[in-house]
């Protein structure tokens, strides 16, 4: 039976592990992070560790959920991160459109500008966008954040964006063209519903952006009434020195919705980092 | 057919610039509005801060001082710190990051089974949210609860009676592991791109010249994915020191002064001591040094290929 199996060389074998490894440093920790959010306190200060799977529960889930305010603050993730993705997708799904389909004079110099924005230093933005907001009037709003996480991720979106209408054959459009559909309807009918599962992972790739962001937060934000869970987080770490089992199952549940999203659309995300940079 | 013939009815009109060559700045529009409202105009204000002093605690106005924050920045030892710290962030991070990202990469190109289910896992960290990496690890690294301080004391490795995190010469090494385990997939995504970019079938023809796979490597792969390493390193750099994130939640800049990084110094000074026109001027720094290693390194790497 083995005689039909190739006799693999070493290096084979040595490329497996290596694989193997950085699946380890990847997971490790978070799974680490995990066990401890399980145990008791007694038990993580407990050295040498003893590995049991007795004695565990999700009672530091309950605990956080209950005794402290951080519902709230995901609750406002969750606001701020679905307005983020909704007018970020929509904006940057008729840029893509745009920049994807009408060869306009001042295109390159749009998609420049657009790839170019990704070197402007986020410290610099900080105190301006807050001299600004605070202007406006929008600080310590969900308008306001959502605004500031908007801009930022519009540009990837439309490099996505743009890649993905780029993908679709134009006959499809013409035919509907010649079929009487105006340039909007050949648009919203025929190309939008063919990058769904595009569309799917740039919003997962905006929402896991705003989703993640401290700094602009903690400068936006200044009350429980529209904090995000990074910030509020940061804050009950200070205060109330967490005991590493809520510290930990915290981390755990923040992370969940990330961990979802890139279980369902992964593949298609990473694209996202690398958009437009490596062609042109 | 031009908007005077449909100029009939006002919906006319409108569907007729909708069909017509403005059809794409039409769609333009909205996002580039945001740009300019949200970046340039910010961008466009620091800069000018940078050229004033403004500091709130004093009033809201500013008063013109041109280059004066840029000299009070030569007199200043914390921002001299800070700088010389920055510069070992960025070069011991964007050297152990690129090199992990691309030995992570020609591994992750292999053919193997469930390599995309690995390579979309090796990508999470890159993902997860700041303040749970940085949580995460002062909690594997803790001093007293710590697994891997644990471990590294089983083996006869320890950071001295106060740890890691109170070892001014080391602190900063732990921040920039930490950074490594969340941002080298970052390098791994570019590298394996452009890996992934090169015929196959050109391995059979060098192994054909007799060339063994480290030649293979050094004189095809790396010559053709050397413009993307140029890329990644550049947009790595600026992700390394543009967001004082991961440092501020690990460290603050302690113990002393010893992790504080200029975009961190930039942080504190502006909303600590609310000096927004020397945090700004810091920041312009940081900008203008940016620009200054992406030059330099285009350069070199330009030179680097002719020969």
């Amino acid at each position: 039976m083995t005689a039909l199996k190739k006799k693999r060389p070493v290096s084979y074998h040595l490329v497996n592990i290596g694989i193997g490894f950085l699946a380890l440093f990847a997971i490790l920790p978070i799974i680490w992070t995990f066990y401890t959010s399980l145990r008791t306190n007694v038990d993580i200060n407990k050295f040498p560790t003893k590995f049991s799977f007795s004695n565990l529960s999700f009672d530091a889930y309950f605990g956080v959920w209950r005794d402290t305010n951080f519902p709230m603050l995901i609750k406002n993730s969750l606001i701020v991160s679905t307005m983020t993705v909704i007018i970020s997708l929509a904006l940057g799904t008729f840029a893509g459109y745009a920049l994807s389909r009408s060869k306009f004079r001042g295109r390159q110099g749009v998609l420049l500008v657009y790839l170019a924005i990704r070197l402007v230093p986020g410290v610099l933005l900080l105190i301006p966008m807050y001299l600004f907001m605070n202007r406006l009037g929008l600080l310590d709003s969900y308008i306001g954040l959502t605004l500031a996480y908007t801009t930022f991720t519009l540009p990837a979106t439309i490099w996505l964006m743009k890649g993905f209408f780029d993908s679709l054959p134009p006959d499809l459009e013409n035919a509907a063209r010649i079929d009487g559909c105006s340039r909007m309807g050949a648009m919203w009918r025929i190309s939008i519903p063919l990058v769904l599962p595009g569309l799917a992972a740039t919003g997962t790739l905006t929402a896991i952006t705003a989703w993640n962001d401290v700094l602009f937060a903690l400068l936006l934000t200044s009350s429980d009434r529209t904090r995000t869970w990074p910030v509020g987080l940061r804050e009950m770490i200070g205060e109330f020195q967490l005991p590493w089992e809520a510290l930990t199952a915290t981390s755990i549940l923040s992370l969940l919705p990330v961990v979802i999203g890139f279980a369902l659309v992964g593949r298609k995300m990473v694209a996202g980092i690398t958009a437009g940079s490596l062609k042109d | 057919m031009s908007a005077k013939t449909l100029a009939g009815s006002p919906l006319r009109g409108f569907k007729s610039i909708l069909e017509g060559k403005y059809f794409a700045w039409i769609l333009l529009a909205p996002s580039m509005i945001l740009v300019v409202a949200f970046i340039f105009y910010p961008l466009y204000r620091g800069v000018y801060l940078s050229l004033t002093r403004t500091v709130l605690l004093e009033g809201p106005d500013s008063t013109f001082i041109g280059l004066e924050n840029f000299r009070q920045m030569f007199r200043d030892s914390l921002f001299l710190l800070a700088a010389k710290n920055t510069l070992i962030f960025m070069v011991v991070g964007l050297i152990t990051q690129l090199a992990v990202g691309l030995g992570a990469a020609m591994l992750l190109s292999q053919d193997r089974k469930y390599i995309g289910l690995i390579r979309v896992l090796v990508v999470l960290p890159w993902f997860t949210p700041p303040v749970v990496t940085a949580y995460m690890w002062r909690f594997i690294l803790d001093q007293n609860s710590g697994v891997l301080i644990k471990m590294l004391e089983g083996v006869g490795i320890s950071f001295g009676p106060a740890g890691l995190w109170s070892n001014p010469e080391l602190a900063i090494y732990a921040v920039l592991f930490v950074d490594l385990w969340a941002s080298y997939p970052f390098f791994m995504l570019f590298l394996l791109a452009a890996i992934q970019g090169i015929p196959k079938d050109m391995r059979e023809s060098t192994a054909v010249d007799g060339a063994n796979s480290w030649q293979h490597f050094r004189y095809v792969v790396l010559p053709l994915i050397s413009p993307v390493i140029v890329v990644s390193s550049i947009l790595g750099v600026i992700h390394l020191i543009n967001s004082p994130t991961l440092v501020l939640l690990m460290t603050n800049g302690g113990p002393g002064d010893s992790t504080t990084v200029l975009p961190l110094l930039a942080f504190q000074i502006a909303f600590q001591s609310y000096d927004f026109g020397y945090s700004s001027a810091i920041s312009v720094a940081v900008l203008a040094a940016i620009a200054g290693f992406a030059m330099v390194y285009i350069r070199f790497a330009k030179f680097g290929k002719e020969d």
